[in-house]
């Protein structure tokens, strides 16, 4: 399993979002690294792209055939940085389904600009890498070809770019009903709901929860039909009434 | 002993926490980096609680302090560490409180305040917290409440049970996985044997096992997991990828934007918005993100419109939802996106409506003046739907380029082909009209065509004062012009008229007498009396039919009269003759030729001389008749000339010698194939006037039509190519409803037809209709007919009176046989038909007779007394009718099983409006059958007992039941048939019962009685 790039020649990325984060992150890799990156990450180099708050990471094989780990870090945002997207991007109910729809509006990193906060890197030096490879200090081939990946995979999917700065594209929608605001520094204490805690902990979702109802099979494809059993079976069990005793005594 | 305060907090890095501020002086205080003090002098539970910790507190936290976060020493725990000293706290409260507890910690939580546990020992609110998470946590785990998920931490990959709602705080979190591993582990042990595990999940739930899986692997294990809880929560299974995408428009409250929504059809068919299934939780802001999303890749239209609150929904600009109906629907029908308009959305056609068509008044009569050529007035309206639209709106319309337009209130979608067609069709109008446009004002009289500075200085005066509450009535504009008949007929079918939609049902046409009146909502022809000359009275209907042939005749039109079947068409030919020559007075009135099947001659000739026996008559028919200058020279004298089709082509020279006055073709489906020498014949000959006679429907067959209509008005529906094209073709294949609009608005004046179903007609008629067909013998027919007769006179001569009845009964037998058919006389087989030729006249009327009604889906009985006849029939019908939908011809006679009739009767009366025949033995059809399907019923041979034959014809005649079933009664002219049917006639007129029904009296009569009823009336012959 590998990734292949669309981009068959030229330069990769298409969109402004796309172009200004490899601009960036070329300026990090340096001109001889980038045409090799190019070529590897074209050539199917790069096995997996995980993007993360913080951090891109994916398994580049080399020529000899090993795996190098290579990663690519981009800060999640401070938490003021934070409450600056969020303020602007509650203010564009459109912006989840926008990026969902691949495009990211550059009016929104124009408001962001005002705050003084972008989604992409500002400069190469917002940017780090790293490889298990023995090319040190890098940047390695291997970081470049993830660059490339990663950057034909935010051109599509522009919404890795918030995941990247660790914001959920849950969080971008304005709650339905506004919680107590929490600093975002976490020195109140939790927020907790105070009352009987049995009916505090019954899911504010809709749908009322039943573990009689689960369904292995979507378990049994990942981790085997005999694990996926015992699994249902735990579940089952709460679904039994499985008395609280029980639970208090296994964890006493 | 110094005052202990216990934090619990959650770190980032290290997960929950304890560290322990020790008061060192009033008002100073650090934090403990030695626990040995505090287990040491802590109550017992806490000290068990802390029993596995090291003593010295190695580790840091970050805590929030007076002056920024410092960090401290701290003691994370995890697992069955974090519950015991959360448990230790909530016993120690619990002793505190007693009963009251709950009570209490809503109080400490609300206030969020410290609470002492022992007199040295204090109870941070982070702590207090944890032990209501506690109770949640021990909840949710019992009741398995519980995701689970794998993460890396400090680089090694491991499974976590988390509390059910993401956004949990994270001390649930934490002890959620503590008590759940405690519970899986117990779980664990229980199970036996073990299974496999490859990855390690089990165990990494458990206990700290490790967990084998790379990165992806753990994103596929965190979303199976996740996969596996949301299919036990109900609702949760709709996500925007197994659930079919809805795109919702409503139309928009007055004066804002279009809502456009985003939705989902959940599979028990029921439409939500997506909005309101993320508000509720169903639906991840990701997946109404990515609902919506679809929705803009497939409706470029969207993309840019302007997004409402919920941000997955619009709001579009009237141009933005035209664009959206028109570009952006069907991609997205395309792609299994639903698009819901708003209410009965279907596009409004744009129709034109003719008004107050009117002849030019006092046009006088040169020879462009009338008819085709005469000039006439016309004056349009533009409608959408059924509104007209006012030269505001049309002005509006045109300026929106868009599809949805706001008509007096209401949206509506137009119709984009035929408002473009509408408008296209006025343009060449207007060029063709000779500039000759007027416009209506708001006054509703007419003013001369605004140019457009015109029309911008117009604005001010249609500001009239508002009334309140009285609001003027729209006035519709109007679009006048004048042309010739023919140029606009021509207009109307030429490419400047595809597609435009006539709405001629509300046309409005008058005039004196011309063209106009005869139009779809026209007056009508003008009215006259019925001729005096006519040995009849005219039934209403019949009056109107002549009063239509006659206005016809005056603008020098031709006409098509297609009543139906038992309506009268030959009486409203020979009134038209007789009232022409009442209108000339002294003038003599050319003559006119009558152009009929073989078989009807005798027919006509014979209601001429009853009807209208003023008329000179002549048959052109017979090896003997004139075709020299004497017929031509002979002509001149006569009022009428009766010819057949066969004959047509053959004496085309002498026939188009004569100067006729008017061409008349009965039967005239005879004449609907072009490349027929029949129909090239009556092309060629030359007459002012022209009729055609048939009780076909016409407008069926539009192929048909065209040939018909270029027989009686040539040139009037354009060349048959065109025709083809721009007329028949649209509406035979897609139904082209202003394709059809465009042929009645041009056929309509030239075309008569009524049915016996109409309500009006029917009024007319009486309750039953009966005809007697007298149809003519074929030359064949007429020798062998001869040579039967001749050999019973012969042998009769001296025979007693036993023999003389058995040979005159066998006699007539043998000459109804021949009236039938030679071939049923004969019996040797041969064709029923000869080289395209009829050898018995019968035959030929019931083939036209037959194919007139099965083209318009009727049903017919045909009765006869010979089996063996009906046996001849059966195979040729089943091969002639086939291409009209008939595929078997059932014959119930004497010899078919009660079973069989039955079945045949079911499905005779199955599907009335299919076309069907029946062929019945007079015998065993007369009792017993219900076939009410039939419109008619043929006798084809008489019984010479009305009673028998009216028994028949109530087979298909219910009294009170129905009222358009014709019977026919055939009868073969100048023969016994006719002879015999006289004689019953009279004895019904005098009620003289003298002659019993049947045949036998025949042989009681003397041999110059009997003789004068068999021997063939020469004259009727052939």
């Amino acid at each position: 399993m590998s990734i292949r790039l669309v981009s068959r020649r030229g330069p990769i990325g298409t969109s402004w979002h796309a172009i200004a984060l490899r601009d960036g992150a070329e300026r990090l890799l340096g001109p001889a690294r980038v045409s090799r990156g190019r070529a590897d990450a074209r050539a199917g180099r790069v096995q997996w792209l995980e993007v993360e708050p913080g951090a891109a990471r994916g398994d580049v094989l080399d020529a000899d055939g090993e795996l190098h780990q290579a990663r690519l870090d981009l800060p999640a945002l401070r938490p003021d940085d934070r409450r600056a997207v969020l303020e602007v991007a509650r203010a564009h109910p459109e912006l989840p389904a926008r990026m969902a729809a691949g495009t990211y509006p550059q009016e929104i990193e124009q408001e962001l600009a005002r705050s003084e906060v972008s989604l992409l890197p500002r400069d190469a030096s917002e940017l780090s890498h790293d490889c298990s490879c023995l090319d040190w200090p890098g940047p390695c081939r291997h970081v470049s070809a993830l660059v490339y990946v990663l950057v034909e995979a935010v051109d599509e999917r522009p919404v890795l770019l918030l995941t990247l700065r660790g914001i959920d594209l849950e969080d971008l929608v304005a709650p339905a009903v506004p919680a107590p605001q929490t600093p975002a520094d976490g020195a109140a204490p939790p927020a907790v709901v105070p009352g009987d805690a049995r009916e505090a902990a019954a899911p504010t979702g809709s749908g009322s929860f039943d573990p009689a109802r689960v369904d292995p099979v979507l378990l049994a494809e990942v981790i085997g039909e005999g694990a996926a059993t015992v699994i249902h079976s735990f579940y089952a069990a709460g679904a039994e009434g499985a008395s609280a005793d029980d639970a208090r005594s296994e964890s006493d | 002993m110094p005052v202990r305060r216990l934090h619990l907090v959650v770190d980032d890095d290290l997960g929950p926490a304890l560290w322990v501020r020790e008061q060192t002086a009033p008002g100073r205080s650090r934090a403990l980096e030695d626990l040995t003090a505090l287990r040491r002098e802590a109550p017992a539970s806490i000290s068990d609680a802390l029993a596995e910790a090291p003593d010295r507190l190695r580790h840091r936290v970050r805590v929030p302090g007076r002056d920024g976060s410092r960090r401290v020493p701290a003691l994370p725990l995890s697992g069955a560490a974090l519950t015991e000293l959360v448990g230790a706290t909530g016993r120690l409260l619990e002793d505190r409180f007693g009963d009251d507890l709950p009570g209490h910690l809503t109080a400490l939580i609300a206030d969020g305040a410290a609470v002492r546990l022992t007199d040295e020992l204090i109870a941070m609110p982070d702590l207090v917290a944890a032990v209501v998470l506690d109770l949640q946590a021990i909840s949710l785990v019992e009741r398995r409440h519980l995701r689970a998920r794998a993460v890396e931490r400090h680089g090694r990959p491991v499974m976590e049970w988390r509390a059910p709602e993401k956004d949990s705080p994270p001390m649930l979190h934490a002890l959620v996985d503590a008590h759940a591993r405690a519970a899986f582990t117990a779980h664990l042990r229980r199970i036996d044997p073990p299974v496999e595990d490859r990855r390690g999940v089990l165990w990494a739930l458990a206990a700290d096992g490790e967990l084998r899986a790379d990165l992806p692997t753990q994103r596929r294990l965190s979303a199976a997991f996740d996969a596996f809880v949301d299919s036990g929560r109900p609702g949760v299974a709709l996500t925007s990828t197994d659930s079919e995408l809805v795109v919702r428009l409503f139309e928009p409250p007055v004066g804002t934007a279009w809502p456009l929504q985003t939705c989902l059809r959940e599979s028990d068919g029921t439409v939500h918005p997506v909005a309101d299934l993320r508000a509720v939780g169903d639906l991840t802001a990701a997946g109404a993100a990515e609902a919506s999303a679809a929705v803009m890749r497939l409706a470029p239209t969207v993309r840019d419109a302007a997004v409402d609150e919920t941000g997955v929904d619009w709001l579009l600009t009237t141009a933005e939802a035209s664009e959206f109906l028109t570009r952006d629907t069907p991609a997205l029908e395309q792609s299994g996106v639903t698009v819901l308009l708003p209410r009965d959305w279907t596009k409004q056609r744009t129709t034109l409506r003719p008004q107050e068509v009117e002849e030019e008044p006092g046009a006088e009569r040169k020879a462009s003046g009338v008819g085709l050529g005469a000039m006439a007035s016309f004056r349009w309206r533009v409608a959408v739907g059924e509104t007209e639209l006012t030269e505001e709106e049309m002005a509006e319309i045109r300026e929106a380029q868009s599809e949805l337009v706001q008509l007096r209130g209401q949206w509506v979608r137009l119709d984009a082909a035929t408002l473009r067609a509408a408008e296209k069709f006025l343009d060449a109008f207007g060029a063709r009209t000779r500039e000759n446009r007027l416009r209506t004002g708001p006054d509703g009289r007419p003013r001369a065509a605004p140019s457009p500075a015109a029309q911008a200085a117009d604005v001010p005066e249609r500001q009239l004062p508002d009334v309140p509450g009285l609001e003027p009535a729209p006035v519709p504009a109007e679009v006048s012009g004048r042309a010739p008949w023919i140029e606009m007929f021509s207009l109307i079918l030429s490419p400047d008229a595809a597609d435009v939609d006539f709405g001629i049902s509300a046309l409005v046409s008058g005039g004196e007498s011309g063209l106009a009146r005869l139009l779809p909502g026209g007056a009508g022809p003008q009215p006259h009396p019925a001729p005096t000359t006519l040995q009849a009275t005219l039934r209403p209907y019949q009056l109107d039919g002549l009063d239509w042939l006659w206005a016809l005749d005056q603008q020098g039109l031709g006409g098509i009269l297609a009543d139906d079947m038992g309506l009268g068409k030959t009486m409203q030919v020979l009134a038209l003759l007789c009232r022409e020559r009442e209108e000339a007075e002294a003038a003599r009135v050319g003559p006119t030729l009558l152009v009929c099947p073989m078989s009807v001659v005798g027919a006509w000739r014979r209601e001429a001389a009853t009807f209208a026996p003023h008329l000179a008559v002549h048959v052109h028919h017979g090896g003997d008749r004139l075709r020299d200058e004497s017929f031509i020279a002979g002509a001149a004298d006569l009022d009428l000339v009766i010819t057949t089709y066969s004959l047509l082509s053959r004496d085309l020279p002498v026939l188009s010698a004569v100067p006729w006055h008017r061409l008349v073709f009965d039967e005239a489906q005879h004449v609907k194939t072009p490349t027929t020498q029949v129909t090239r014949a009556a092309r060629a000959l030359q007459s002012p006037h022209r009729l055609a006679l048939t009780g076909t429907p016409v407008e069926n067959r539009l192929a048909d039509l065209h040939s018909l209509m270029e027989v009686v008005n040539p040139r009037l529906l354009g060349s048959s190519q065109s025709f083809q094209e721009r007329i028949a073709t649209p509406i035979e294949e897609e139904g082209d409803a202003g394709a059809i609009s465009r042929l009645k608005l041009i056929t309509a004046p030239f075309i008569l037809r009524r049915l016996k179903t109409d309500r009006t007609i029917i009024k007319d008629l009486p309750e039953k209709i009966e005809l007697t067909r007298v149809v003519n013998l074929t030359p064949e027919q007429a020798g062998l007919y001869e040579a039967i007769v001749q050999e019973l006179m012969t042998q009769i001569d001296g025979a007693d009176e036993k023999a003389r009845r058995t040979l005159v009964v066998s006699a007539i037998t043998r000459l109804k046989q021949v009236c039938n058919h030679p071939a049923h006389y004969l019996g040797d087989g041969s064709a029923l038909v000869r080289d395209g030729q009829h050898r018995s006249g019968k035959l030929e009327l019931v083939d036209d007779l037959l194919e007139s009604a099965l083209a318009e889906g009727q049903k017919a009985l045909l009765f006869t007394q010979f089996t063996a006849f009906g046996q001849l029939l059966v195979p040729y019908w089943q091969e002639r009718f086939a291409e009209l939908g008939v595929t078997s011809v059932p014959f119930l006679h004497g010899g078919v099983t009660q079973r069989d009739r039955e079945q045949m009767v079911a499905e005779f009366q199955q599907d009335r409006d299919r076309p069907g025949l029946m062929l019945l033995s007079l015998r065993a059809g007369g009792t017993g059958l219900t076939l009410t399907a039939a419109n008619h019923v043929v006798h084809l041979d008489r019984w010479w007992n009305p009673a028998v034959e009216n028994q028949a014809t109530d087979r298909a005649f219910r009294i009170g039941q129905r009222r358009d079933v014709t019977a026919h009664k055939l009868v073969s002219a100048g023969t016994v048939e006719e002879k015999i049917d006289t004689v019953l006639e009279d004895k019904q007129a005098l009620a003289d019962l003298t002659i019993s029904p049947g045949e036998d009296w025949l042989a009681a009569l003397d041999d110059d009685r009997l003789l004068d009823l068999l021997s063939l009336d020469e004259e009727e012959g052939a």
